[in-house]
């Protein structure tokens, strides 16, 4: 399932973080690496559930990781 | 990718091999049961490509997800029960006389197939270090790629309900009620291929 029109800011968020792991931050939220490589690259868009998921373990505020862009 | 080295050449031309004794050649090549060598040999290429596996698991890992490597996994071996399966009902003439031996021998090697394939699924999931997570994107393909099956599967029933309607007197002849559950099980291995080969599809489609 495509992004389509959902931006996000995984892979710079990860990076000021202290430079996380895909495979630590797919651990900290419940899914695979392969599923955060597909998220980072835009191809696919989380549930709402693993959106806020994604945000908490980043330790930001679920706008600053996904934005809308019709 | 790390997974194809020149060493796995050697597993992949075993199991060529092992394919065509098993579904292509004559019934007896020097003298031996055919169908016997390429099932041995098929049973040592996997457990040849096991071994290789094994050593690979950690870059495995990294590259795919367990349900990945399960949909092709799935992918391979469906495809080998559906040659199997269609290449020993086009040698019978797509036509099964039920007293006949070779109607119960078409099940041997899709007997085999269907053994060998959940002992494969088996050993690949106890060589996941990980927990082998399925999450809400394995889920959301394994729907897609079911709907992708029964889509196929309808298309193709339709299809030959059609043909058994206004195939002509040649085609009702071919279908007694054997051949007509053999066809329809050759419908289901088709459904399952389209379901695994949708799956692998969607998986590659989400890598960079």
């Amino acid at each position: 399932m495509s992004a389509g029109a959902i931006q996000n800011q995984i892979r710079r968020l990860r990076f000021e973080q202290g430079e996380l792991t895909q495979k630590e931050l797919a651990r900290r939220c419940g899914v695979t690496r392969q599923t955060i490589i597909a998220l980072e690259a835009g191809r696919y868009a989380p549930s709402l559930e693993l959106a806020f998921r994604l945000a908490h373990a980043l330790g930001v505020g679920i706008e600053v990781v996904f934005q809308y862009r019709p | 990718m790390a997974l194809m080295h020149l060493r796995n050449l050697p597993a992949a031309a075993l199991a060529v091999v092992a394919a065509y004794l098993m579904w292509l050649a004559p019934d007896r090549v020097f003298g031996i049961d055919s169908g016997g060598l390429g099932s041995a040999l098929l049973l040592a290429t996997a457990w040849l490509v096991i071994w290789l596996w094994q050593r690979v698991a950690a870059v495995a890992e990294d590259h795919a997800s367990l349900d990945q490597q399960l949909a092709l996994l799935g992918l391979g071996f469906s495809v080998a029960i559906g040659i199997s399966f269609f290449a020993r009902l086009q040698r019978l003439g797509w036509s099964l006389d039920p007293s006949a031996a070779e109607t119960w021998v078409l099940g041997r090697n899709v007997l085999l197939m269907l053994i060998l394939w959940p002992i494969s699924a088996a050993i690949l999931r106890s060589l996941r270090r990980d927990e082998g997570i399925e999450d809400e994107r394995d889920r959301a393909i394994a729907t897609r790629a079911s709907a992708h099956a029964y889509s196929v599967l309808a298309i193709a029933v339709i299809a030959l309900i059609v043909q058994l309607g206004f195939g002509g007197a040649a085609f009702q002849a071919l279908a007694n009620p054997v051949s007509v559950a053999h066809w329809l099980i050759g419908l289901l291995i088709v459904s399952t291929v389209a379901e695994h080969l949708s799956a692998t599809l969607q998986y590659r489609r989400d890598q960079p």
